[in-house]
């Protein structure tokens, strides 16, 4: 390929600055430097600068303070009202593996890993089944990194770890390999091993072997004139276990796994983390003293039922026993007993029904006495650092990624109001729900622009405020819509759109003013514009019943 | 640095010991709740009758005195120390704590890893479990010590743990530097073959027999590749090693005497095919447990010098005891062979006390000597009779004391000592009791007053009742703001091909 001349050169650029004023606000915006103002920026844990702004230029922080130098043609966005805090990271995103089919073409498959299906270390978090959707319910809690981590077997693979943005993988990725994930599992087709002791002795054997092979291959490496040893990937792929450049991610299960797993990593010279359970209270000392940073679930235990106490025809072991009456009183103190006796700890919203609910926990564990500075470092600057991301993340300074959230007061209260979050340097806006103001119900004629032109379609919106349903008819086909929320004067229209075989799907926010509208839309077309007018208060009217 | 195990155990148990004598001094149901007892400079029991397990028989009116957790000394008329802790045992008895030499106490996770015939690489260590409440039931009964054992799905199966019950500490605690051993098992339970599933050889005795030998065999010629290994490599450093395997390396402490067996066994027929074998490869069987029909070959098991962990009466729970008796331990015993009364079970183990009366019942082997099943015969048969076993000056004070004579169903075990430690009092757990039932009664309170005030709230919220019901939605929607890969307004073209896929979707 021969160079562009200089001529040449400036008809491109003159090109590209012509497709840009074309492409509009969406596209263009991305690339424009941002100055966000706020109340105050949370920098980093305990790091707070009131009347702060934050300059954001290609994803990437460039500045912030009180005073900082405003890039030209930024865009400027002002929050009186809300404080900045860094991107929070999940220090544990399970994974799991969708099943290989076991038809007889597999079992003839050559296998050049372990023979043992619990030790596959030579895969990684990449190959596992992760959705945008599942991104947007971590992103939706202030999540901005995620560490996504294999979460079974004994060698389960390698972590990864990923930015919280939409699209794909290919997008987000950042990291593969961070950590190598381990546990204890039992065989589920009653192979090898059965038991417990059995997993752990798997689990020493492995590493004697890959120390062997690791061996057995420099060996040969420099003197081949001998049998060469057996290719095995799986043993090949923990050589940066055993040389400890890359550590275990180990699930322990209980504060007795705990104990147990501390005493294995000793035994076999590894390095590690624990994935940590809520009982390390019962064994504090020896589970601090062991040294290992611990990545701890913030779940607590619900009060156990207690119904039937007082019948004496329940048997005993029936009712809840005095362990559980009294870890149901006792879990909240966890976090604040292990960070307080200089563990060092991140926390995780792994085993929560949803992801957002780790804030309500956080705050139960400051009532118990953790600091609002050790939570906000658990899930910043805690897991930056364990998983080697600090010079990128963690805190909002020069250079790093534009990772973070704005919020309306604390973060660590029962529902913490969090409005907006960036994934470097895109935008997520969340919305409240506010209390309805319009009822939508009623039959919509709606015109779409698209290239200058307009599709004309009918949304026909059913029920009553409490429980809305409908439909959009555009192009002679009908879209059932799944759901409908009002929030304030804007209606929310989710079109399920994978029902009729096209993953996602496809939402339109209705603006209403009495009976006309203006509003927005994105789906698996793009984002659109649109314009509606309410023809009649019976969304059935000329309906094709 | 790599630790070794010994270090990491003695810093566990120093830490442990620390963190809870300073936070509790009462026992608890729950071990990770109970402080470590304090140990006693000196310790006095008085005017007792002591059965010591050791020459000197049993001593009536009789002092046992306890220095720093050893036994000092056993005497009459011996004067209290200043500053000793005295008991007064008048009208009592003291033993020696009790030693279940086959238990499955507080093992963790599976006590079989029963996939493979042999499986010498697991090991009970890795998974005792100090939170199990049988060994603080257990120690109410005067057991003291157990060789918690793999099961018996294996002909060679996975190595035990030896512990004392320190309940409180954690497991690493409570081994005490037991010599260590190993599960054996011949007959039904290893060769499986009438459990309904044919897949894992061997299906016979003969071939129980030949997976050991095979075993062996596997072992000696790992360690001739080691070996010519060793030999090699001094002049070719280079040289790739053999592959490490943890199971051979075991079986190769078997080999060299370093690792104790003790072998699940009923019938004659195959005790005597096992001492062969091991006789052939010059191992020395430590004891054969249940040895139900040992009785018929007690002098070979003598001549092997093979102790024999039985049963004191189960009989008839399968086909292979059937020739079961219950004199099965006393005619091992009148035929010099080391026998022990064992449990096999969690509650059998609380009350080992009246099983060595059952050597009384049948077959009038002396009380003294009977005894001994429950106390230095186990230990001789695990070898720490150099520890624990018999209240003999220089051993661990563990020790029990008891209401009455030990061979009475009338009798209870009042306390329970380990190491100079008092880790059972009966008084002390009558007060727990009530302390735990008071305990767990609020908390019960707390759970329903919360209960009910969240109620009051919900009802509170119904009568307030304006706002509609939130619709069942996540409390906020995100929508992006600037998406770099959306490429702007959707186009005709894009509608174009969003209908056109939208129709065969519909289509389909």
């Amino acid at each position: 390929m021969h160079r562009p001349s200089l001529l040449a050169k400036r008809i491109l650029l003159a090109t590209a600055i012509l497709c840009a004023a074309l492409a509009g606000p969406a596209t263009a915006e991305f690339d424009l430097p941002y100055v966000i103002k706020a109340k105050s920026i949370v920098i980093a844990p305990g790091e707070v600068i009131e009347g702060a702004s934050l300059v954001v230029v290609d994803g990437v922080i460039q500045d912030v303070g009180v005073s900082v130098d405003i890039p030209k043609g930024a865009k400027i966005l002002e929050f009186e009202n809300l404080t900045i805090y860094p991107g929070l990271i999940e220090s544990y995103s399970g994974r799991s593996f969708e099943e290989k089919a076991s038809d007889d073409d597999d079992e003839d498959a050559l296998d050049l890993g372990h023979e043992n299906d619990l030790v596959q270390p030579e895969r990684d978090a990449t190959t596992a089944t992760f959705s945008e959707d599942d991104a947007k319910k971590l992103r939706n809690a202030g999540f901005t990194l995620a560490v996504g981590v294999p979460n079974k077997g004994i060698f389960r693979g390698g972590a990864i770890v990923q930015m919280l943005g939409n699209g794909t993988l290919k997008d987000n990725l950042m990291q593969v390999g961070v950590v190598q994930a381990a546990g204890l599992n039992q065989s589920t087709s009653g192979g090898y091993p059965t038991s417990l002791m059995g997993s752990m002795a798997l689990f020493r054997q492995v590493v004697a072997d890959a120390r062997w092979h690791q061996d057995a291959e420099a060996k040969y490496a420099r003197d081949s004139a001998q049998r060469k040893p057996e290719a095995n990937v799986s043993l090949a792929a923990l050589d940066g276990v055993v040389s400890k450049a890359q550590p275990l991610l180990f699930e322990t299960g209980d504060v007795t796994g705990a104990l147990r797993v501390l005493a294995l990593l000793e035994q076999t010279d590894l390095d590690g983390l624990l994935l940590g359970s809520g009982s390390e209270y019962q064994r504090l000392d020896e589970v601090v003293a062991g040294g290992r940073a611990i990545v701890l679930p913030v779940d607590f235990p619900d009060a156990p039922t207690i119904k039937g106490v007082d019948d004496a025809t329940i048997a005993d072991g029936l009712k809840p026993s005095l362990g559980e009456l009294r870890h149901w009183k006792a879990a909240a103190d966890n976090p604040a007993k292990l960070v307080g006796a200089g563990a060092t700890v991140a926390f995780t919203s792994h085993e929560l029904s949803s992801p957002g609910d780790i804030f309500p926990n956080l705050a139960k564990a400051i009532e118990r006495g953790l600091t609002q500075e050790q939570a906000l470092a658990g899930l910043t600057t805690v897991p930056a650092k364990l998983y080697g991301l600090d010079k990128i993340a963690g805190t909002i300074a020069k250079g790093k990624m534009a990772n973070f959230l704005l919020a309306e007061g604390d973060l660590f209260v029962e529902k913490p109001k969090i409005q907006e979050i960036w994934v470097a340097g895109s935008r997520y806006e969340l919305e409240e729900i506010k209390p309805p103001e319009v009822d939508p119900v009623g039959k919509w004629t709606i015109k779409v622009s698209a290239d200058g032109q307009t599709i004309e379609g009918v949304v026909r919106i059913r029920g009553t405020i409490e429980s809305l349903s409908g439909s959009l008819e555009v192009m002679g086909m009908t879209l059932p819509i799944s759901d409908v929320t009002v929030s304030g004067k804007t209606a929310i229209l989710t079109v399920d759109t994978a029902a009729v075989g096209m993953p996602g799907e496809m939402t339109l926010r209705m603006n209403i003013d009495s009976d006309s509208a203006t509003g927005s839309g994105d789906g698996p077309m793009g984002a659109f514009s649109f314009t509606a007018k309410r023809s009649s208060s019976n969304p059935d009217r000329g309906a094709d019943r | 640095m790599k630790c070794s195990t010994p270090m990491i155990l003695g810093a566990t148990v120093l830490l442990s010991a620390l963190a809870v004598s300073a936070s509790f001094a009462q026992p608890d149901p729950q071990a990770f709740r109970s402080g470590t007892p304090e140990q006693p400079a000196v310790v006095l029991v008085q005017n007792a009758t002591v059965w010591t397990s050791g020459p000197q028989g049993i001593l009536e009116g009789a002092d046992l005195l306890v220095r720093n957790g050893k036994i000092d000394r056993v005497d009459k008329g011996l004067r209290a120390p200043r500053n000793a802790v005295v008991i007064d045992g008048t009208g009592k008895h003291v033993t020696p704590g009790l030693i279940d030499a086959h238990s499955h106490t507080a093992a963790d996770g599976g006590l079989n890893e029963g996939s493979n015939i042999i499986t010498a690489e697991v090991t009970i260590e890795d998974v005792v479990n100090h939170e199990e409440a049988n060994i603080y039931r257990e120690l109410a009964g005067g057991l003291t010590a157990a060789n918690v054992l793999h099961g018996s799905a294996n002909s060679i199966g996975g190595r035990n743990a030896v512990i004392k019950y320190r309940w409180g500490l954690s497991s690493a605690g409570m081994f005490f530097g037991a010599k260590p051993g190993i599960k054996f098992a011949l007959g039904e339970n290893p060769k499986q073959s009438n459990w309904g599933s044919a897949n894992r050889y061997p299906n016979t005795r003969s071939g129980v027999a030949n997976s050991i030998r095979s075993s062996f065999e596997e072992a000696l010629d790992y360690r001739a590749a080691q070996k010519e290994y060793a030999e090699k490599s001094k002049a070719r450093a280079d040289l790739i090693p053999p592959k490490p395997n943890h199971q051979l390396d075991v079986i190769l402490e078997i080999l060299d005497g370093k690792r104790l067996v003790h072998s699940h066994s009923y019938r004659a027929d195959e005790i005597l095919m096992l001492l062969r074998l091991c006789e052939e490869y010059g191992v020395k069987i430590a004891s054969l447990q249940h040895v139900l029909e040992g009785y018929k070959v007690a002098d070979e098991i003598a001549a092997h010098g093979a102790g024999a962990s039985t049963f004191s009466d189960w009989w008839a729970y399968k086909y292979e005891v059937r020739d079961a008796i219950p004199y099965n331990g006393a005619i091992m015993h009148d035929r010099g062979v080391v026998v022990s009364f064992n449990s096999d079970d969690a509650e059998l183990a609380r009350r080992m006390n009246l099983e060595a009366a059952k050597a009384v019942r049948y077959g009038g082997v002396d009380p003294a000597e009977a005894f001994k099943f429950v106390t230095l015969n186990p230990a001789i048969q695990l070898q720490v009779d150099d520890r624990i076993g018999s209240l003999e000056k220089g051993k661990d004070a563990d020790f029990v004391v008891w209401s009455g004579s030990p061979m009475s169903t009338a009798s209870v075990a009042e306390q329970t000592w380990v190491d100079g430690r008092k880790y059972f009092d009966r008084e002390a757990d009558l007060a727990m009791r009530e302390r735990v039932a008071a305990e767990r009664q609020s908390l019960i309170d707390e759970i329903l007053a919360e209960a009910a005030s969240e109620e009051a709230a919900e009802e509170d919220g119904e009568t307030g009742g304006d706002t509609p019901d939130t619709p069942d939605t996540p409390d906020t929607l995100d929508t992006p703001d600037a998406d770099p890969d959306s490429g702007g307004q959707a186009t005709l073209r894009d509608w174009y091909d969003f209908f056109v896929a939208v129709a065969k979707g519909q289509a389909r």
